[in-house]
């Protein structure tokens, strides 16, 4: 009896078990895909476009007529005074020749998906800094609360955004990866965003330019430029003991005051010559050895010709006469 | 007014040097080696006590900025081997500054082991939070080695400033200067900070006492010097350049009075040397300030210029950022002297202070009289030029001076502490003339069987006849 009387009630229980399960799944159904449908139009968009989900059916978002604006941030993850902040960073990186956007949204889309929109926006929006110049970042940030781990941040540029100076790919990948990411992971999304853009702009202002590559000709004379150093400083360091050797034809680590003269004289004009030769290709080494050799000619040789010590022209020459004192007529009568 | 035998009234008259060889070089040696010690002993004291004073105020000064600034240029000294690498671009950071101060910090920082790429460039668009967040601000090691670097630049600027005015009085008046240099507050402020400042004025203070030896023994060491300190200032804030067409205008104005006077014969070397060793400056200098800057070399006219035309927007975007600091006119700059110099900051003021928190006196109010000793100093030292013509190692120095002054009054567009710190060497040193001058004549009234060491000759001691009589030229 207690079987039987089991028997309908279990089948009861069956029945609103199979009901339960139906809503559940309709529930999760319209739970699971409606959620971002209602999030997007709130961004502008209707809800039947939005209802298929996927980026790929969803009308693109236009942009603002204002060309001024440039901080998007469609889910309010930003503070009034971080965006118009934010709007101060991108007005001076457009300044700098650098043109960006900021762009947020709710979305689960995955990073291929996310990366598609921001490549499309910023083509689509026109986000570089002259048509056609194919150079603008675009900053998203993708938020989904459903799963926050997955928010996201990614960069889109075009093909002539990098280098920017110093800022190359990988450095910029770097920039993503070990600072924004971190900052997203953290919910900071405003000062992911500070990381991105300031770090561009720090390179875009405060990081040198490449230098400009040797012409043909200044790489033909480079070569030369670098022999012509190196001949100076033989010359300057040979010279020194030649002067004296063909004027007075003595070795000498003292060479008289004209020899030392016309070496400085030789020596520094043949230095400015090959400085200018190696300004001219770009030789490092080239222009190092002339200024070496100039300073030596200028500065080191007067002053040895300046310095007290007899040299080989009779000291009469360089120092006054003596006055005839007592002292001296007796010095010379004890040598006889 | 009567001349005293041994007067010098023009450089013309000063013999060319002659290294000691004379006959009274043996008796004078002696009290010289002695004088040279004594000298030497009071300019190691000066530097010991001034580098204690920075040192003791290292770690409280606080940061400013501008210090991660020079110091993330200190890889600069390291990129000279590299004269057309990215360093010396054409961009913000090469024509913002030029680089002596760099290299001076970075000389620093190899010095005490700290490595030169220390930390990255501060935006002043940007708040200090965010400077530190994003690594702008270097490790307090660093910072500490930039400051001291300067604390040894300043040490060595009150040494100079004691050669100087010793030179152009006596030891006592060179002791005060440097004391006075040591103990003021913006001093001790900018010899605790890594800044480039402390090295220019170096630069200065070089410059003046190689033109009062040059003055006295025109040799080319002594117009090397100065073209090479000249160059080093300029390579460090730009102005002291003008000081060298200064001298060249000097120069110019000397060979043109000698021309007048004596016609062709004094344009002949050696007769000209003073004037040509003069003119020569600009080009020294020029070739220093060229020769360490190696953004210049591939066009160091245009790029010169580019250099001025920077650092003329750079004051004028500072003034419009901070308009209390505008400065509208030379007159203005002159009366931002007294409120910087003497209201703001004074030597007089924090000896008081010092003396309250120490030795247990009760100054209610502390005062500042250090311009009225400035003022003294300036007309004695009016008076010394008058008195000694123009051609004088004096009045090279006193004409040095007003032209440094001239050149800051005339170029300050924004009035930022630290571009006074040439004024108060300049102040130093009048400060050293006024009580140098007056212990003189203290000791003429006490000890009146001495020379009277406020007369010419006592404070002009290398030459030693009238060379009027014997014709500078043939002399030499």
């Amino acid at each position: 009896m207690s079987t039987i009387s089991i028997m309908p009630t279990d089948m009861a229980g069956c029945v609103r078990r199979w009901l339960a399960g139906v809503v559940v799944v309709v529930v999760l159904i319209f739970g699971g895909f409606a959620m971002p449908a209602h999030v997007m139009a709130s961004a502008g968009q209707s809800e039947t476009e939005t209802t298929s989900g996927a980026v790929q059916v969803e009308e693109f978002p236009e942009r603002n007529q204002d060309r001024d604006i440039r901080v998007y941030d469609t889910t309010d993850i930003l503070t009034m005074a971080q965006e118009q902040s934010m709007e101060g960073e991108l007005t001076r990186a457009r300044g700098l020749g650098v043109e960006a956007l900021v762009y947020t949204r709710m979305s689960d889309d995955s990073a291929t998906e996310s990366q598609a929109f921001a490549d499309r926006l910023r083509v689509e929006w026109g986000v570089d800094s002259g048509d056609g110049a194919d150079d603008g970042f675009v900053y998203l940030i993708t938020v989904n609360p459903a799963a926050p781990d997955t928010n996201s941040i990614l960069i889109s540029t075009g093909a002539n955004t990098l280098p920017i100076r110093q800022l190359d790919q990988s450095t910029m990948q770097g920039i993503l990866d070990n600072e924004m990411a971190p900052q997203i992971e953290e919910g900071e999304f405003n000062q992911a965003l500070l990381f991105g853009v300031r770090r561009v702009l720090n390179h875009a202002d405060y990081s040198p330019p490449a230098p400009p590559d040797p012409t043909p000709w200044q790489a033909d004379f480079q070569v030369a430029s670098n022999l012509l150093g190196a001949g100076l400083l033989q010359l300057a360091v040979i010279g020194y003991f030649l002067a004296p050797a063909l004027r007075e034809r003595k070795f000498t680590l003292l060479p008289s005051t004209r020899s030392l003269t016309i070496y400085a004289a030789v020596i520094g004009t043949l230095a400015v010559g090959t400085g200018i030769v190696a300004i001219a290709s770009r030789s490092t080494f080239g222009s190092l050895a002339a200024l070496v050799v100039v300073i030596w000619a200028g500065c080191f040789v007067p002053l040895l010709i300046e310095f007290p010590f007899q040299r080989s022209e009779s000291p009469a020459s360089m120092l006054p006469a003596p006055v005839d004192t007592g002292a001296t007529s007796m010095t010379g009568q004890v040598n006889g | 007014m009567v001349r005293e035998p041994g007067h010098v009234t023009e450089a013309a008259d000063v013999p060319i040097p002659t290294r000691g060889t004379g006959p009274q070089s043996g008796s004078r040696s002696q009290p010289r080696r002695m004088k040279w010690a004594v000298n030497a002993l009071i300019a190691v004291v000066l530097f010991g006590v001034s580098y204690a004073i920075n040192e003791s105020n290292i770690h409280s000064t606080a940061m400013h900025p501008d210090e991660t600034r020079w110091l993330n240029r200190a890889y600069y000294i390291e990129d000279f081997a590299d004269p057309y690498g990215q360093t010396w671009q054409d961009y913000y950071l090469t024509r913002g500054q030029p680089p002596g101060g760099s290299y001076l910090i970075g000389f620093g920082l190899l010095v005490q082991g700290q490595p030169l790429h220390s930390n990255g460039v501060w935006d002043f668009h940007h708040s200090t939070k965010w400077n530190e967040t994003a690594g702008a601000v270097p490790s307090d090691d660093v910072l500490l080695a930039g400051r001291r670097t300067n604390a040894v630049v300043g040490a060595l600027v009150v040494v100079f400033a004691f050669v100087a005015a010793s030179m152009l009085t006596n030891r006592v008046g060179g002791v005060f200067a440097a004391l006075f240099l040591a103990y003021h507050p913006l001093h001790i402020t900018l010899s605790t900070q890594a800044l480039s400042d402390e090295l220019l004025t170096l630069s200065l203070a070089v410059t003046f006492v190689a033109a009062f030896k040059f003055m006295k023994n025109p040799s080319f060491s002594w117009t090397l010097l100065m073209g090479i300190a000249l160059g080093i200032g300029g390579a460090t804030k730009l102005a002291p350049l003008a000081l060298s067409f200064v001298l060249a205008a000097l120069g110019m104005l000397w060979l043109i009075s000698r021309y007048r006077r004596q016609g062709r014969e004094a344009l002949r070397w050696p007769a000209s040397r003073i004037g040509i060793f003069l003119l020569l400056q600009p080009v020294i200098s020029g070739f220093v300030f060229v020769a360490m800057y190696p953004y210049l070399w591939v066009s160091p006219v245009r790029r010169a210029l580019n250099l001025v035309e920077f650092r003329r927007a750079e004051m004028a975007s500072q003034s419009r950022i901070w308009p209390w600091a505008h400065v509208d006119n030379p007159k203005e700059a002159f009366m931002r002297y007294g409120e910087q110099l003497h209201d703001a900051a004074s030597t007089t003021k924090h000896a008081q202070v010092w003396m309250n928190n120490h030795l247990g006196f009760s100054i209610q109010n502390p005062i500042s009289i250090d311009f009225m000793i400035v003022a003294i100093g300036a007309i004695l030292l009016l008076r010394m030029v008058i008195e000694r013509g123009l051609w004088s190692p004096h009045v090279m120095m006193a004409l040095l001076m007003a032209a440094e002054v001239g050149a800051v009054t005339v170029g300050l567009g924004v009035d930022f502490y630290r571009y006074y710190l040439p004024i108060l060497l300049i102040n130093s040193i009048l400060v050293g003339v006024a009580f140098g001058i007056v212990s003189a004549r203290l000791r003429d009234m006490f000890a009146p069987n001495r020379v009277a060491a406020t007369s010419a000759e006592a404070t002009s001691p290398v030459v030693t006849w009238k060379s009027r009589e014997i014709g500078s030229e043939s002399a030499s």
